[in-house]
């Protein structure tokens, strides 16, 4: 199930007894166990790690460290989807040629923070000081939301907190189809897949481990019928060769097997990459051509695809969106307004009366609660 | 811990040396004039040869401590090598020696931290670099030799082009070029090539013999770089001449610059007039209004999507 199999474990000393450390060793059977007291140390005295393939062969144990429930910092000059992260996992063995993890995590192990009720605390708290406030949280900013659940049954975890507590939108966010819990559990009607798509030739390229279109949606599919709200996140969109074709059977195969109400929201994101990223994916990924396009650098210090590249790439998916239907609800994530207008006609905020982080939690709000009737 | 150098006995015999350390040419280069080596004494020792006058010294550990041969070489590197000096052979030559010591601990602990010291790339990217070098181009090993590029750009460039005769490409790189100009070039080049492969256009080498033509044809540096630059962002440059063409066109008064973003990614294109009276300001005014109404039926590029779809 895992792409990388783990070689070596360090569990930090205080959470040594936690269950879930517990649970999670005897899943991995007969692997080398090493004990630590700092991160920090632990981290200096490591080999600095080039690869994610390296990074996945040891895992780390440990408490979550710092604010626990993070607003997505967003980037300069680009708009925000007023997202809210929680760094669960950190590293990822999918083996993206793209991921920017590669140039953000200085760890050379894959960390899995187990202590969960820390998390629950937290949420519970964000709900005393702030009653009604609702806000969409996600995992899988700093990892694959579901590539380790089956270790860590952490699916059936944020299931059973966030049943009923309807101010918050939960989203596991996943390249792989490592659903089985989920579908063993009832969905509580605010809890969101979100599966990044793209053309096959995109995966067979620069997604070494991730699961194929048709295992995604058909995986998708079958969490609908369970009760799962969908969220398809079309990032990183790419300049290939024949790109219309194959966006077109992308959107035309995603839409075969899923309808356009089973859709929570879209996102759309071309390629992008900081000058960290570029430096390694010149030496991890060297058969990948994604940085041979012509991109510049951005306000926000990242280089994206010239603005008419990106533009067309972006008004193409649109087009092909707007064909399966009108309304679903697709935004851009950290895109520049004027590319928002170029491609969507509107920015958020722009029209409602409302300022653009209000639209954009709206959007989310109106959307993802369907079936269940949880709020109008 | 200490470490000592004292003078080595005469007539010492130095054992489990990697070679013959008079004459291998592992040890000659190093340094220039000290060689390495190292002999078992029951305890590990480390030796620093003198060619030029034959001395040899020995390390000594402090009683009851043991020196291994990569401490050692920690040792000799950080306090007689100077890595500013020591040439890329030199530490190629020290790493391999490295290498072939047999040692029951892996190289992660053992060759790895040595490669800061010699000014190597780092922990895995290290290795491959080190395994990579006796098989670059000579005039890569050249250009690298004579630190007109630096060793991450060496090996990126052998690691992506290796598959090419790629020292075709390097023989017309100006040699007056600076570091960074010449690495930005070796950088630039692989890009081009990858993103040609990637379109599926001309697999062959019919497209890098006409990369070739174009680049060779070169005035001088600035050209061959602007040639470059063309090859690699044919879609930025075409928007940067276009704009560019468009507003010395006006024949605006002087003190007049207009001026968009790097890369057009906003809307807006600015002016800038410079004035030293209303009266001053006024004339520039009209004649930037004349200017403008002569052209009214030309595209008007100073609305930036006109730029773009400018062929």
């Amino acid at each position: 199930m895992i792409p990388v199999a783990f070689e070596k474990v360090w569990i930090e000393n205080k959470v040594a007894n936690h269950y879930k450390t517990q649970q999670i060793l005897s899943k991995l059977g007969n692997i080398e166990i090493n004990r630590f007291d700092d991160m920090n140390s632990l981290i200096r005295s490591s080999q600095t790690v080039f690869h994610p393939k390296d990074r996945s062969r040891t895992l780390v144990l440990s408490a979550i460290r710092g604010e626990i429930l993070r607003k997505c910092p967003g980037t300069h000059g680009h708009l925000c989807c007023n997202y809210h992260i929680i760094n669960q996992y950190i590293g990822c063995p999918i083996g993206c040629s793209y991921c920017i993890l590669q140039g953000y995590l200085n760890q050379p192990f894959t960390i899995i923070n187990v202590d969960i009720e820390s998390i629950f605390q937290e949420l519970e708290k964000f709900q005393r000081t702030y009653p009604g406030k609702q806000i969409r949280i996600g995992t899988g900013e700093l990892g694959d939301s579901l590539v380790y659940d089956h270790l860590t049954h952490f699916s059936e975890d944020f299931l059973n907190f966030f049943a009923g507590r309807n101010e918050f939108i939960f989203e596991f966010k996943t390249k792989t189809t490592n659903v089985e819990l989920l579908l063993q559990n009832k969905s509580s009607g605010n809890i969101v897949i979100g599966f990044s798509v793209n053309p096959d030739i995109v995966r067979i390229n620069e997604e070494e481990f991730s699961a194929s279109l048709k295992e995604r949606i058909e995986a998708a599919a079958t969490l609908v019928n369970a009760g799962y709200k969908i969220a398809l996140h079309f990032d990183p969109i790419v300049l290939i060769p024949n790109a219309e074709s194959e966006y077109r059977q992308t959107v035309h195969f995603i839409f075969s097997l899923l309808k356009p109400e089973d859709i929570a929201w879209i996102s759309l994101g071309t390629f992008r990459y900081t000058t960290d990223l570029k430096s390694m994916m010149e030496y991890n990924y060297p058969k990948s051509s994604l940085l041979s396009r012509e991109f510049v650098l951005c306000s926000d210090n990242k280089f994206r695809y010239f603005r008419p590249i990106r533009t067309k790439l972006y008004k193409m998916v649109i087009d092909f969106l707007h064909d399966v239907n009108k309304n679903l609800p697709i935004y851009l994530c950290m895109e520049s307004p004027e590319v928002w207008i170029d491609t969507l006609g509107i920015l958020p905020g722009s029209c409602s009366g409302c300022s653009q982080k209000e639209t954009m939690d709206l959007l989310f709000k109106r959307r993802v609660i369907v079936k269940k009737g949880i709020e109008n | 811990m200490k470490i000592h150098i004292v003078p080595l006995e005469k007539n010492s015999k130095l054992l489990n040396c990697p070679g013959n350390i008079e004459n291998n040419e592992i040890f000659s280069p190093v340094l220039n004039e000290l060689s390495f080596g190292y002999r078992e004494n029951g305890q590990q020792i480390l030796l620093l040869a003198h060619c030029r006058s034959c001395s040899v010294m020995e390390l000594q550990p402090d009683e009851n401590e043991t020196i291994d041969i990569f401490t050692a070489a920690a040792f000799l590197i950080s306090h007689f090598m100077n890595k500013n000096k020591a040439d890329i052979r030199t530490s190629f030559l020290m790493i391999d020696t490295l290498f072939n010591v047999k040692s029951d601990l892996p190289v992660q602990q053992t060759v790895y931290p040595l490669f800061p010291l010699l000014g190597w790339l780092p922990s895995k990217k290290g290795e491959d670099a080190y395994r990579a070098f006796p098989n670059f181009s000579e005039k890569l090993c050249t250009m690298l030799q004579n630190k007109k590029i630096g060793l991450n750009e060496a090996f990126l460039f052998h690691l992506h082009l290796s598959e090419y005769p790629y020292n075709e490409i390097l023989q017309i790189i100006p040699e007056n070029l600076s570091f960074s100009e010449t690495n930005y070039c070796l950088k630039t080049i692989t890009e081009i090539i990858q993103g040609k492969i990637a379109d599926c256009i001309k697999k062959d080498m019919i497209f890098i013999d006409e990369m070739l033509k174009k680049l060779t044809s070169s005035k001088n540096k600035s050209d061959f770089i602007a040639k470059l630059k063309q090859l690699r962002y044919p879609k930025i440059m075409q928007a940067k001449k276009c704009f560019a063409d468009y507003v010395s066109a006006f024949e605006f008064p002087s003190g007049v610059s207009v001026t968009t973003d790097d890369f057009f990614e906003k809307n807006t294109v600015n002016m800038e007039i410079s004035f030293n009276s209303r009266e001053n300001l006024e004339k520039k005014v009209t004649q930037i209004l004349t200017q403008l109404k002569a052209k009214k039926d030309s595209p008007d590029y100073f609305c930036i999507e006109n730029v773009w779809e400018e062929k």
